[in-house]
């Protein structure tokens, strides 16, 4: 009797452990044969490690877009050394502990050579990538914490950090009328940091901050912290904060009476938001996220994505992964044979500032530019990957200046405004 | 004033629902002798069969100044059906086969954890992982005895005290009721004098789905539904229980009320006073810790629990 009941509980187990769904299931097979990533046979296999379900899944979901069309265009270019780059996804359910099994499984099952992702938390991965080799690329980690990374040189991102994103914010708010505000955060390293540089911004310009509070995700009322906030009738309500819980609390707010003007940075840049919310409650709103500038490289891509997918991007950091695949794909074709050595990482890693940073021609996206900068890699030329979100050019840190957009509601809809270039 | 009287509702409103939640828990641990891990999953189920219902039934539009209308009412009750047939099923595969191989609670307990996984997995698979809500209005609250106060909050609070109120009344007063309590007071006093252990699990299974059913629901209303809604309330639930007392109705009903009202009143009173002695701390933040350090500091008290039955938690 003894022996059936754990023959059953094994079998129950096993059930249970293939049919959950939101686990760290691979989304895409690999190179299949399981073995060393960068092969000789043809193919470069990369990871990425992405929130494809929880509280960023909408992210996750459409930065994946974002990845595939690079991996897509790049082939079509020939791929790097003539080889064809394959990338394996990992869910990393917008959660720590899944982050770090997803990062392990890449680098120690996968063994890939470089990831990209993740989208937050670069710190939860960084340990286990930069210790084995693997460049880290994230595309949407802004919080100014990971400049400073001990990371051996491993991390990058081709987003601008949060000290410019809260500085653009704050001027927005004051450029907006506001002369008070009250600022919401989630209790997280993004936004405790986030809404840190924004007080100071906002405040130098002349403004005050009357309040500031955070939010634990997933309570089931934030009135506490809204009725704390409303007092002293701020202007505008700076909320800091990821469209699950974020619509929660609009909603709330507006329902109380407590707030009608809301202001709102990359984290709540999702049409998402504006449909949850429902109404026209958010109509006329602005908000700050990353986006590019009006370049040729930025037009190609939004051309591309539309062409691909028959939509614009709905929500941000779509094409700051594209840059990264890009990026990795120019590396491994600069680090020529290295790139199959040893220490593929490593050469990976060395190769990035080479292909992506000045003097060099200027290379933008699209199918047509990446045969030409695979040509002039191997003809010996320099080049310098001008992205689709920004001209990515890696600092010491691994940090890039990518320009900051000031989005506006308007008739439902997200719409971009301007691109500000800050300065750091 | 009206600061501490919002928080107050907010705080009533929450514990509302845990309460719903609690008693169906207590009842499950109590006469199946088990803690029943997957019960946060049927309340997410109770809450998105709601929302699959709630495009069908009739009775659409809104009512009395709710963001829904009487097509609630028929879905919730459908959605609660729908729960019960879907625990009974679980029960007769899988629960009932454990039970008469006589595993022990703990191995039940686990058996469960594995029913929450499955049951969770088919909601994202037929729902996916998108955050939904009922009504895509924002509803402004309204003026009642000088009190605002939004009407859902209203329809919450007087839906789940009519609840308690009917499960309470059939506990005490019904044949099958007063066997229910029997049984919970002296399992093998009650099987010696003739009571149906079978028919006695079902009757919690019903009682149990109904409540996971329209408990998940007014989560839903209040909050938002997400696939992961029920699993995530699992900890006050539990918590709720055992500072009440495993087995006991009366526990439930205040240690959810307490979880409920302590998060958001007395984490407010103490935020004021931190604010007032001029410190730069966000005690906002850290809700359930405050309530958590309460229930502990009652368990130290009394370690089976407000209402509990000493030897639950002691030796047997």
């Amino acid at each position: 009797m003894r022996k059936r009941v754990f023959v059953l509980s094994l079998l129950f187990m096993f059930i249970c452990g293939s049919l959950m769904l939101p686990g760290c299931g691979t989304e895409e097979s690999s190179s299949g044969d399981g073995g060393v990533a960068v092969e000789e046979g043809g193919e470069i296999t990369i990871g990425a490690l992405l929130p494809m379900s929880g509280d960023l899944a909408d992210y996750g979901q459409n930065v994946q877009k974002g990845v595939n069309l690079a991996v897509k265009q790049i082939n079509e270019a020939g791929g790097p050394l003539g080889k064809k780059l394959k990338v394996v996804f990992r869910d990393c359910q917008s959660e720590p502990t899944a982050l770090r099994d997803g990062a392990e499984k890449l680098v120690n099952v996968d063994k890939v050579p470089a990831i990209i992702g993740p989208m937050i938390r670069l710190d939860v991965a960084t340990p286990v990538a930069s210790a084995n080799h693997v460049v880290l690329i994230s595309p949407s980690n802004t919080p100014t914490w990971v400049t400073t990374l001990d990371d051996d040189d491993y991390t990058f991102r081709t987003t601008a950090s949060d000290a410019i994103q809260g500085q653009v914010l704050g001027q927005q708010a004051w450029d907006c009328g506001y002369k008070t505000a009250a600022i919401l955060y989630i209790n997280d390293p993004y936004g405790g940091g986030l809404a840190e540089s924004t007080t100071v911004s906002f405040e130098k310009l002349g403004g005050k901050v009357l309040g500031t509070a955070a939010y634990d995700p997933g309570e089931v009322a934030y009135r506490m912290q809204l009725n704390e906030l409303a007092k002293g009738d701020p202007d505008v309500l700076i909320l800091i904060a990821y469209p699950e819980s974020g619509v929660v609390i609009i909603r709330e707010a507006l329902s109380a009476g407590l707030f009608d003007q809301f202001m709102f940075p990359d984290g709540m840049q999702s049409t998402q938001i504006i449909e949850d919310v429902g109404g026209d409650f958010l109509e006329g709103m602005y908000g700050t996220g990353p986006g590019a500038a009006e370049t040729p490289s930025y037009a190609t891509y939004l051309d591309d994505y539309q062409a691909e997918y028959g939509e614009k991007p709905a929500t941000a950091y779509t094409e700051n992964a594209y840059d990264g695949v890009v990026a990795i794909a120019l590396a491994i074709a600069a680090a020529g044979e290295e790139a199959f050595e040893a220490d593929p990482g490593m050469a990976i890693r060395d190769n990035l500032r080479v292909v992506c940073n000045p003097p060099g021609e200027e290379i933008n996206a699209g199918v047509e530019e990446f045969k030409k900068a695979f040509q002039m890699i191997a003809d010996g030329t320099a080049i310098n990957y001008e992205g689709a979100a920004g001209s990515i050019d890696f600092d010491e840190y691994g940090d890039t200046v990518t320009p900051i957009l000031i989005w506006k509601i308007e008739n439902g809809d997200i719409v971009p405004v301007k691109s500000v270039l800050a300065e750091q | 004033m009206t600061d501490l009287v919002d928080l107050l509702i907010s705080g009533l409103v929450y514990g509302s629902i845990i309460t719903v939640g609690a008693i169906g828990l207590t009842l499950m641990s109590d006469i199946l002798d088990f803690f029943n891990f997957a019960y946060g999953d049927f309340f997410t189920l109770g809450a998105f069969t709601t929302l699959a219902f709630l495009s069908v039934v009739p009775g659409q539009g809104t009512f009395a100044g709710l963001s829904f209308g009487w097509s609630m009412v028929l879905a919730v009750l459908l959605a609660a059906l729908v729960t019960v047939m879907v625990m009974l099923a679980f029960d007769y595969l899988f629960f009932r086969r454990l039970r008469n191989m006589g595993v022990s609670s703990l191995f039940m307990s686990i058996a469960s954890l594995g029913v929450s996984f499955i049951i969770r997995s088919i909601i994202f698979m037929i729902w996916g992982p998108k955050v939904r809500y009922y009504s895509s209005e924002v509803q402004l609250s309204k003026e009642f005895l000088g009190i605002s106060i939004r009407p859902d909050n209203l329809f919450i609070l007087l839906s789940s005290l009519l609840l308690v109120a009917a499960v309470y009344y059939f506990l005490k007063s019904s044949r099958i009721g007063k066997a229910l309590r029997s049984v919970s007071d002296n399992k093998a006093l009650a099987q010696a004098s003739g009571m149906q252990p079978s028919l006695m699990i079902m009757c919690t299974w019903i009682i149990c789905g109904i409540l996971a059913g329209v408990g998940g629901t007014l989560f839903g209303i209040q909050v938002q539904l997400n696939p992961n809604m029920g699993w995530n309330f699992l900890i006050p639930m539990f918590v709720a229980v055992i500072m009440g007392g495993i087995g006991s109705f009366w526990g439930a009903l205040i240690g959810g009320m307490t979880i409920g009202i302590t998060e958001e009143l007395v984490t407010g009173l103490i935020q004021n006073l931190v604010t007032a002695m001029e410190l730069q701390i966000n005690v906002s933040a850290y809700k359930p810790a405050v309530a958590f350090i309460f229930v502990i500091v009652i368990l130290l008290l009394r370690p089976y629990g407000l209402f509990g039955k000493p030897q639950f938690n002691l030796k047997r």
